[in-house]
């Protein structure tokens, strides 16, 4: 079946199999930045903004994204000009393997799109699908909030 | 997702539509809300997927108590003004931790009742809340949830269209307990209850355990039992061992009976202390 | 301690140099390559625990379209091997053949089909016809040490197992003085016998390799491995192909924690490659990392200490361990001597001690190498016991520690006796740093205030506990790591290491030691890691040997490149080579007269007796200079669920010098949440078939974000004087503390003192009821 979509702003159109997952379609249409961590949404790496709300990209048909607008993370840098998240994510040191990063900075992304001043037993709600081996979540935490305020402040891209 | 034989997937415009696609294929086809259940859990039979999220059937609305749509996210339920205002928002502190935000955006009330997952936390409180299914299957009807969950292993399962929750009975609170393994964790086991109370005394209870690892039922006995007793700490905590006792409880790979037994007492007991502390008995 | 020199860019949290890369996306990491006519490979696992094949058909399989190959044990190479990921020989058995004739657990391998998708290969797997004769499992450590108990590894060509008709891997026996004596003589004697579960790294990536044959027919695996050099000799083995024909990539890997220190799937990969010329994709599913490829070593291990009333001062330690070394003995022997190589020293007052145990195999899931390896299942008795001393000696348990612990210009006999397999290196302590951990840690839970007390809130009672721990800093006289630099004309350099960055941050650390050497900010090195073709050798990464070892191996090539600039730029600058230091990207002489390191390198690459700036180091370390970590907690018991939260986690650490900081405050926070899931909540169920029952991050639960305490980690620096820059290594020994500090800690809140892990609510409630009840 077809379907069109906006990837990162792109308008497809694109053949997919009745019950194919989103995760599956985007990573074959070249969004390597979409990991695949379990298939079964335990673990949240394969997180993807539709409609602004981040979501399991392999819990979600792809024949679902018909018509809506998907962000994955890389589209989340402008013009060479990293997303607060991101940059506070590398200035915290919250990065370590990086392949739980896409998923955690897809979920804070929506988080504060929605709670632009999340406390911290928020930024945790928010992260709670997202899981991690390597940092233990406490630079993760620390770089949410950090992200949270160069937003308020208005500086959308540093 | 296993290799599936699924060649289709239809996105009728219509509960007609839909209806007739489901009733044309029978078990091997399957409606999908979110979708998540049926991307885990889908069996090797199911050919044919049936979207209902073009059925505009996502709404939240007061309606002489709540109406909600069948494809009705959780976190469409959870940023409504009419589910903050139900029952001092108890819909709101229950949908709040259930899942990840990342399946709640995703996750349909439809969807969960029609998978029933023995471990819901959202069918125990729908079934004390009293909730009722708008159902269509060809012709519309409305059937309390429980008659649902009880007809669900029949072959010809009706489409759900609406959760229905009428006003809350005067004097009335709600309490949901729920206990897990880590944060982001289905329950092993919980508890929901509403009480209607007046000077101190319980007139009216409605009690439900899940994730026995069962699916949540009522506790008529443990209901009869805290009828017109007192909201005190005896009773209470004759209650909530009534309860520990009453339910049908089993080891499985989450915990054992005896620990469940142990959950269901503490869990009740929580519930009806709040519910006792927070005025419920005056 | 020696005086901590001032630096420029070591001790600086500098971002990761690979960090913009993974925030934004970039297709790093194995499986983001797309080559066309690529396989699928599928593998097939044993439904039972311990079966032969008796008849195996792939017949059908084979003929179907869209399929490449199907290997079994009737046509692939029957060489054994270890799977582990050690230097050559390796102290592993070699008892793994690529397919074997006999299974051994529920998920060993039996068959795999290549295929031009996943869909097809998996229809073909179930077109494999297999008859297995069905043999009596072995469930248990007692079970393989029953008399008469079924033999896991009959074959006649294994080699190095101890025992293998009693299905015994290894067996260790090391001891100082005379224990008996030893406990004769002391007033008091405490004894405890722990258990420790089945648990999985569950790296968020699961194993990974693309293999494809380059345009000169050599194979190349692109691999997510911690060992790339050991994978490329082991492939070599398995395959009967020459070193020489493969190149191993690591690219950037998600996680390891010691499950990738194995050759888990590249002889697969290899071989569908090598038969069949096209590039084949093998990814394990979430279920199959949890069956099919590596887990904590389950253990059985009793500790018996015996002190002095008056001094409280050990006169005795004895620990013996059993190993469930699982289906294959990989890691079996180094993981049970580590159990008691890096615990025992750490109380090296005790003039008497022994360490005994044995690993034994298993009709279960393997066990391999995991973050600890052995240290981590032996302070759990260790420190539960040293808790339980002082309060028969009725001494503070801080005092305890402090009465007894490893000072500097101490050693332990330990040390020589016992190492990662056979005998260990003699080593004193040149830096330690534990009393400042202990005031500090103490201090900051508020040891004294709140211990004792048993704080209600509600049905939670709150205790705390504290426990110390040391690892290594990689293994002494056999770890080697090397390091090449090469200059660029614009004051670059290219620094090659072997060393694996696993997601740990060593290329930016080792980044980090070449840039203070050299005198440039660490933008001017560009840091190419873990290709066998480019890169020098290194072990790999395990044993914490990266930052202490490779980190060594840096410091020396770029204090020879430092050597030929300075030859360079001296006659220019007029003065002594000598007398030249490295600074701000220049040359700069005593007069301030400088010149740049460009026009260095352009001089060297263009103009004047040319030559390449360039050098490779080795480093083989003579020792391995423990860290230490003094851990507290606070947590608190929910008497009626038997749930424990922990609330407050504070680790003091002592890894000598940090090169980037954040960095080991990272490690250090991974670490200590991995232990207390490990301590909590993560157990591998296995039904009364061997099957794993809970292969699934929904049913085995690792700490997410909701679980995580407070958690503080302190860098409390010392100087590690055989260390680059001072430093010591950090990657292991976080993940130690954990459990018996929480396991104190509960007993501080309801006097209960657990054995077994993990301390699950309904396991805690028991013990609450069984406590009051007695």
């Amino acid at each position: 079946m077809t379907i069109t979509l906006t990837i990162n702003g792109e308008r497809k159109t694109l053949e997919i199999a009745p019950d194919e997952s989103l995760l599956d379609l985007l990573r074959r249409e070249g969004h390597m930045g979409v990991k695949v961590g379990c298939r079964t949404g335990d673990c949240g790496a394969c997180a993807v903004l539709l409609d602004g709300r981040a979501v399991n990209s392999c819990l979600v048909f792809a024949a679902k994204a018909d018509g809506r607008e998907v962000v994955t993370v890389e589209g989340l840098e402008r013009d060479g000009l990293l997303h607060p998240v991101q940059r506070a994510f590398l200035d915290e040191g919250a990065v370590q393997c990086g392949y739980c990063t896409p998923g955690m900075v897809i979920s804070a992304v929506d988080l504060l799109s929605r709670n632009p001043d999340p406390t911290e037993e928020e930024i945790r709600q928010g992260l709670s699908g997202n899981l991690c081996r390597c940092t233990g979540y406490v630079k993760q935490i620390r770089a949410v909030s950090r992200a949270a305020a160069v937003l308020r402040g208005g500086d959308v891209h540093a | 997702m296993i290799s599936t034989g699924i060649r289709e997937y239809l996105r009728p415009a219509s509960l007609e539509e839909a209806w007739a696609a489901i009733a044309q294929c029978g078990s091997a086809a399957s409606p999908v809300g979110g979708g998540i259940d049926v991307r885990l859990y889908a069996t090797p039979n199911t050919t044919t997927l049936v979207d209902l999220a073009g059925l505009g059937l996502g709404y939240v609305r007061d309606a002489h108590g709540l109406a909600i749509g069948a494809t009705t996210t959780f976190t469409e339920i959870l940023e409504s003004t009419p589910a903050k205002g139900y029952l001092d928002g108890i819909l709101v502190d229950v949908l709040e931790r259930v899942a990840s935000p990342l399946q709640r955006n995703v996750g349909t009330v439809g969807g969960t009742l029609g998978s029933a997952h023995p471990w819901s936390d959202v069918i125990p409180l729908l079934l004390v809340l009293d909730a009722a299914l708008l159902l269509y299957d060809g012709r519309e009807r409305v059937l309390p949830l429980e008659e649902y969950l009880a007809a669900r292993a029949s072959a010809e399962r009706p489409l759900i269209v609406e959760v229905r929750l009428p006003m809350p009975p005067p004097s009335s609170m709600g309490a949901f307990e729920a206990f897990t393994r880590t944060g982001f964790d289905v329950s092993i086991l919980n508890c929901a209850c509403l009480v209607s109370a007046e000077a101190g005394r319980c007139r009216a209870a409605r009690i439900a355990v899940g994730g026995t690892p069962a699916l949540a039922t009522r506790l008529p006995a443990v209901e009869r039992a805290l009828t017109d007793a007192p909201l005190d700490d005896p009773t209470i905590d004759r209650i909530a061992a009534l309860a520990g006792e009453t339910i049908d409880a089993r080891d499985d790979r989450r915990a054992s009976a005896e620990y469940r037994r142990d959950l269901a007492r503490v869990g009740l007991s929580r519930c009806l202390r709040r519910i006792s502390e927070a005025g419920g008995n005056g | 301690m020696p005086e901590r020199p001032r630096f420029a860019v070591v001790g600086k949290s500098e971002r990761k140099v690979d960090g913009y890369a993974l925030v934004t996306g970039k297709p790093v990491f194995v499986a983001d390559l797309r080559l066309p006519g690529t396989l699928r490979v599928e593998i097939l696992g044993s439904p039972h625990a311990h079966a032969r094949i008796v008849r195996i058909d792939a017949s059908e399989a084979e003929a179907m379209p869209g399929v490449a190959c199907v290997l079994t044990h009737e046509n692939t190479p029957p060489t054994r091997h270890t799977t582990a990921g050690q230097g050559a020989p390796e102290p592993s058995p070699y008892d793994t053949r690529m397919f074997d004739d006999k299974v051994r657990f529920v998920g060993d391998r039996v068959a795999a089909v290549a295929a031009d998708s996943e869909a097809v290969a998996r229809a073909a797997l179930k077109a494999i016809q297999v008859d297995y004769e069905e043999l009596a499992p072995v469930l248990s450590i007692d079970e393989a040490l029953r008399d008469g108990a079924p033999v896991v590894h009959d074959e006649s060509d294994a080699t190095g197992i101890y025992d293998a008709a009693l299905n015994i891997v290894a067996d260790v026996d090391i001891d100082v003085g005379d224990t008996a004596a030893g406990f004769e003589a002391s007033d008091v004697v405490v004894e405890t016998t722990c258990e420790t579960q089945y648990a999985q790294h569950t790296p968020i990536e699961t194993h990974v390799v693309y293999s494809y044959l380059d345009n000169d027919r050599r194979l190349v695996l692109r691999t997510s491995t911690q060992v790339p050099f050991h994978v490329r000799r082991i492939v070599a083995q398995a395959l009967g192909i020459p070193i020489r024909d493969i190149r191993v990539i690591k690219p950037r890997i998600g996680g390891g924690f010691g499950a990738k220190q194995e050759v888990l799937l590249e002889d697969i990969a290899g071989w569908v490659t090598w038969r069949t010329g096209r590039p084949a994709l093998i990814q394990l599913s979430r279920k199959e990392e949890f069956t099919s490829a590596r887990t904590r070593h389950p253990m059985r291990v009793r500790v018996k200490l015996g002190a002095d009333r008056e001094t409280g001062v050990l006169r005795a330690i004895e620990m013996e361990a059993i190993s469930n070394t699982g289906a294959y003995g990989a890691h079996g022997l180094t993981v049970l001597a580590n159990t008691g190589s890096k615990t025992l020293p750490l109380y090296n007052k005790a003039a008497h001690a022994r360490f005994y145990g044995q690993a034994v195999y298993t009709t279960l899931a393997v066990p391999g190498a995991y973050r600890g390896y052995g240290a981590t299942q032996g302070y759990f008795p260790l420190e539960t016991a040293m808790d339980a001393l002082a309060e028969r000696l009725g001494i503070d348990p801080v005092e305890l520690r402090r009465r007894n612990h490893i000072r500097v210009g101490e050693g332990s006999p330990i040390f020589e006796k016992l190492g990662e397999g056979r005998e260990g290196v003699e080593q004193t302590i040149k830096s330690c740093e534990l009393e400042r951990c202990l005031e500090i840690g103490a201090e900051r839970i508020g040891w004294v205030e709140k211990r004792g007390k048993r704080h209600r809130d509600g049905s939670r009672v709150h205790g705390l506990g504290m426990s110390i721990v040391m690892q290594g800093s990689g293994i002494p006289l056999i770890d080697m790591g090397a390091a090449t630099i090469k200059m660029n004309e614009d004051g670059s350099f290219n620094l090659l290491i072997g060393a694996t960055d696993l997601g740990t941050g060593s290329d930016t650390i080792l980044g980090q030691i070449a840039a203070e050497v050299l005198g440039v900010p660490l933008d001017a090195i560009l840091v190419t890691s873990s290709d066998t073709d480019f890169t020098p050798f290194d072990v790999g990464a395990y044993a914490s040997s990266t930052t202490y070892v490779s980190g060594t191996a840096v410091q020396r090539a770029a204090e020879e490149v430092r050597e030929q600039i300075r030859g360079v730029a001296a006659p220019v600058l007029g003065c002594d080579p000598g007398a030249l230091s490295l600074r701000d990207r220049s040359a700069v002489a005593p007069s301030g007269e400088r010149l740049s390191l460009a026009e260095v390198c352009r001089r060297a690459m263009y103009e004047s007796d040319q030559f390449q700036i360039a050098a490779t180091a080795s480093c083989v370390p003579s020792e391995s200079p423990p860290p230490f970590v003094a851990n507290f907690a606070e947590v608190a018991v929910d008497t009626e669920t038997g749930r424990v939260d922990v609330l407050h986690y504070v680790a003091a650490v002592d890894c000598g010098v940090a090169i980037n900081p954040a960095l080991a405050e990272g490690q250090m926070e991974g670490a200590i949440v991995n232990g207390i899931g490990y301590a909590l909540t993560e157990e591998m169920l296995i039904s009364s078939r061997g099957r794993v029952r809970n292969p699934s991050l929904f049913d085995y639960k690792i700490p997410g974000i909701l679980d995580v305490p407070k958690i503080e980690v302190i860098l409390v620096e010392s100087y590690e004087p055989t260390g680059p820059m001072g430093a010591k290594s950090v990657g292991e020994i976080g993940i130690n503390g954990p459990i018996p500090t929480i396991a104190n800690a509960i007993y501080d809140a309801v006097g209960v003192r657990l054995t077994e892990t993990p301390f699950t609510p309904e396991r805690v409630l028991r013990a609450i009821r069984a406590a009051s009840s007695a």
